[in-house]
């Protein structure tokens, strides 16, 4: 159980941070890890060469400073550089995003953390290998407590969160900065008239929360070892313990996360001891271990309530608007006979692209119902799609044939969507953009990643598709590959899915749905059934990215858990809010904008230039953009340009157009 | 209270009281609307009022007494069951949706959904929107504004729309949240008659307000609240010569004291 202690404290440091930065600036900044990470590596970089490595594209990647970096030395620059991160992301991020609404927050730090998280693994290219010689900052020699071995760095580590946390409570409560921060996260009006720069106040802080942040992965490396992926995820067990604090307390976060360390190298050791029989093989033991806290915590949000003051002295810009869909049997024709013509016309690999984009709309459109209509940030879409890819190819495997096999794996994406919803009913904004993204993490590890479900390494295969005698399926040997009649399968699905989605929205169900998004309490007082709109948006939604999940399975040779990450979910999310969250054009556009979809193919074979390692990098760093200059998203943009140029010139809207444009390519 | 010819009264109040943290907000609140009357909730400043409308309407949870409607318990009955049994609240902000056009305002309020309807949205293109708003759209005056959204209107217009929002279901009862907040001395006598006119349509009000003007024309009835208490209740005329409540908008913290 001591043993936990070095990764509960490294949780909890995180977690400081955390609620450091949600004080100052009421932004739960997902990419909190995933800045520490970028840290780590740059310090472990310096101090082996003596190079600075930038995080910042179109800079030279690497800057030689010092021929032998001292010890003392490589953290001073860590301090720096982790200081500098912190300030650059709330000067250029979070100040300018400080009045809008709380999903533009949530799809800034998400295109940070894709942006930091993608960086780290383009710089640093060795990551996750061994070719980098570390230099443990704490001593590693075992100490006895209780008769039991641990090794003294936890013990260091422990004893420094204890001593942060005592400090931060002391600043928070007894200085003049410490009020003067709460003022301003309070009433940011009042504070700047009581002679309190708000700016100031929040620069430093983000400066220290990053400090913290980095120096807590920095410390951590010889515990856990670092990687990109798996280190900026750290940031879930964190927003655990900040949550379980309130987002206010420091000394109870301290706490929780200290706790969840332990709890989750307790189920490690129990889990692998030999007489612990009643857990059946399959379970992945990693998977328990990381779920486990994840899942109590959700419990505990359930059970409590939204902890996060829902009113702020601060107007909230509201969703960017939702037109309402017309001509839908028009553009259902003209997209239709476009896919269809393409279909039959493309080479092999163009025609790849296009059902990539096909399938990956069905992704996005689930966004736009439950986050675009209904307001509720879920982070967990692409976790149902993995249930419901892997159940497609079980069922079928035991002989359901392919309509039935999607029709049942929908349901069962449909009925974990709504088993997720239901806690999530009592969150909202913040809270329940960190719960689905925890319950995402728990799918992953637990049912996703249980290899009677996955197939483990090898993964899975679904067999050949059949409707009504016809073959569907995807493959055919050589340029015959990704056939039409599987494209036009999806198609057809697509185009149901769509006017399905449409209807509800120009129906008094999607009334009630923007109803439920603008205002809970009045819709409530206008007979509205709240926690059904939510839920119903929830199932359906669901059940898009259940169709998803089973044409990805039809789609790929061999099924991997792979095809859904959590990260992947992110960017699907962040792809759909950069296209126009609120409207079926921002789905379809976000589905042409995936990644080997239909624009970036056609973009490199045009261009023959940029290498697809930038896309996530590139897509992190424009979601930033498009969440600060234009809320309401490429297809928004366009539309209010167009909307312009009928009612008189404007230049303005020309100009922001070309900047969006400039920061996606 | 003097109730007509016996029966129930649409509204009961029964000893509701309510607290948040140690603050009693409201105390040992008894009051009833009778059907066909205009009832107003008067008091200064702090009294309760809209934690009272909260109350009753399910937005706060009460700490004991009970609320019946019609004659049915409202114990456990959540916000939106009480809106659809015919008891519909504004709100002093008037939470307008702000995304919805003014028809959609109006008609996202009139319709119960049931799972039919919600298969029916799902697979008809687009249904008929007749949706019997006419009648309300006349009466609050939003005639020709239909297609504007809340942002572009005047307050005044904002405050007809919150009006015509509740009024669309039919409710038995209307609760309504200072609605002339912010209104001029016109719109203020106009929504005066509006209020007058309503029982007819077979909607009771209970008004909560601070225009002294418009309470006293529009109510037949007056509750006085202070402290969380009701402090006197009768017609206007009685109201108006009541010391206690004399005592209590002249800002003496013991109103009922000096009066007495």
């Amino acid at each position: 159980m001591l043993a936990g202690l070095g990764g509960g404290a490294v949780i909890a440091s995180l977690a400081l941070g955390l609620v450091l930065t949600w004080r100052t600036s009421r932004v739960v900044n997902f990419a909190h890890a995933a800045m520490g990470t970028y840290v780590a590596y740059a310090y472990f970089e310096f101090r082996n060469t003596g190079d600075v490595v930038l995080p910042v594209l179109g800079l030279p990647d690497r800057v030689h400073l010092l021929p032998t970096p001292t010890l003392a030395a490589a953290l001073v620059f860590a301090l720096i550089l982790s200081a500098v991160l912190g300030l650059a992301v709330y000067w250029l991020v979070f100040r300018p995003l400080r009045s809008a609404h709380a999903l533009a927050r949530v799809v800034a730090s998400l295109g940070l953390y894709l942006y930091f998280q993608e960086i780290t693994r383009l710089r640093f290219p060795t990551a996750g290998a061994t070719a980098v010689v570390r230099f443990p900052v704490l001593p590693e020699d075992t100490v006895r407590i209780f008769g039991t071995g641990v090794s003294a760095n936890r013990l260091i580590l422990a004893g420094l969160v204890l001593a942060v946390t005592l400090l931060l409570t002391l600043v928070f409560h007894r200085t003049r900065f410490g009020l003067a921060t709460r003022a301003a996260a309070v009433n940011e009006k009042g504070a700047v008239l009581s002679g309190i720069s708000p700016d100031r106040v929040g620069a430093v802080n983000w400066m220290v929360a990053s400090v913290l942040a980095g120096f807590a992965v920095i410390l951590i490396e010889p515990i856990a070892g670092l990687d990109p992926a798996t280190t900026s995820l750290l940031v879930v067990p964190a927003l655990a313990a900040a949550l379980l604090g309130g987002l206010v307390s420091f000394g109870i976060t301290a706490a929780a996360g200290l706790l969840i360390g332990m709890v989750q190298s307790l189920i490690l050791g129990y889990a692998v001891r030999p007489d612990t029989t009643w857990i059946p093989e399959w379970v992945p033991v990693t998977g328990l271990q990381q779920a486990v806290p994840v899942i109590l915590v959700l419990a505990a949000l359930a059970w409590r309530g939204d902890p996060l003051p829902t009113r702020s002295a601060l107007v909230e810009k509201p969703l960017p608007p939702s037109p309402t869909p017309r001509r839908v049997g028009l553009w259902s024709a003209v997209l239709g006979g476009a896919t269809v013509a393409g279909l039959y016309t493309f080479e092999a690999d163009l025609r790849q692209a296009l059902i990539v984009s096909l399938v990956y709309t069905l992704l996005t459109l689930s966004t736009v119902v439950v986050t675009g209509y209904v307001g509720q940030i879920s982070l967990a879409q692409m976790a149902f799609a993995g249930v419901a890819g892997f159940v497609a190819i079980e069922v079928a495997d035991n002989g359901l044939p392919f309509p039935l096999a999607v029709l049942v794996s929908v349901l069962v994406a449909t009925g974990v969507g709504l088993a997720v919803g239901v806690p999530a009913l009592r969150v909202r904004g913040m809270s329940l953009a960190v719960a689905t993204m925890a319950s995402a993490v728990a799918l992953e590890q637990l049912v996703i990643g249980s290899s009677a479900l996955s197939g483990g390494v090898g993964g899975r295969s679904a067999p050949r598709p059949y409707l009504f005698g016809i073959d569907v399926g995807i493959s055919a040997p050589g340029a015959d590959n990704f056939r039409p009649a599987f494209g036009i399968t999806v198609l057809l699905v697509l185009v149901a899915a769509c006017a399905v989605v449409a209807n509800l929205r120009r129906n008094p169900t999607g009334l009630r749905w923007l109803a439920v998004r603008a205002n809970e309490r009045a819709a409530a007082a206008a007979g509205i059934d709240v926690a059904r709109a939510k839920l119903g948006a929830f199932g359906l939604a669901s059940a898009l990215a259940g169709l998803y999940g089973c044409f990805t399975a039809y789609a790929t040779s061999t099924l991997s858990t792979t095809s859904f990450l959590v990260i992947g979910g992110l960017v699907a999310v962040a792809m759909t809010y950069l296209a126009g969250v609120s409207s079926i054009s921002g789905a379809i556009l976000a589905g042409l904008l995936a990644q080997a979809g239909l624009i970036t193919t056609l973009q490199s074979s045009w261009g023959g230039g940029e290498p697809s390692d930038y896309v996530y990098v590139t897509s992190g760093l424009a979601l930033v953009v498009v969440a600060i200059v234009a809320p309401e998203g490429l297809t928004g943009l366009a539309r209010r340009s167009v909307a312009r140029l009928f009612d008189r010139p404007a230049p303005e809207a020309a100009v922001i157009g070309g900047e969006v444009s400039d920061a996606a390519a | 209270m003097p109730q007509r010819d016996g029966s129930a009264a649409l509204l009961e109040v029964d000893g509701v009281s309510l607290r948040y943290g140690g603050v009693a907000a409201l105390d040992d609140v008894s009051f009833t609307v009778g059907h066909g009357e205009v009832v107003g909730l008067i008091g200064p400043n702090g009294a309760g009022k809209t934690s009272c409308i909260d109350a009753l309407t399910g937005f706060q949870p009460i700490h004991s007494g009970h609320v019946r409607f019609e004659g049915r318990s409202l114990d456990g009955t959540s916000p939106h069951d009480r809106a659809r049994l015919g008891f519909v609240r504004t709100f002093q902000s008037l939470d307008l949706f702000d995304d919805l056009t003014v028809h959609e305002n109006l008609s996202v309020a009139a319709g119960t959904p049931s799972w039919r309807s919600t298969l029916t949205d799902a697979l008809w293109p687009k249904r008929s929107t007749h949706d019997g708003l006419d009648e309300v759209v006349s009466l609050v005056g939003l005639n020709g504004l239909l297609h504007r959204r809340p942002a572009e209107m005047s307050n005044g217009e904002r405050h007809r729309v919150a009006l015509g929002r509740a009024l669309v279901s039919r409710p038995r009862l209307l609760l309504l949240d200072e609605p002339a907040a912010g209104l001029d001395t016109v719109e203020s006598a106009e929504l005066g008659r509006l209020l007058r006119s309503l029982p007819e349509r077979g909607t009771s009000v209970l008004l909560v307000d601070h225009d002294m003007a418009l309470v006293m024309a529009a109510c037949n009835r007056i509750h006085v609240l202070d402290f969380g208490r009701v402090i006197a209740s009768g017609t206007p005329a009685e109201v108006r010569a009541d010391r206690a409540v004399v005592g209590a908008y002249l800002g003496t913290s013991e109103g009922s004291e000096v009066g007495g």
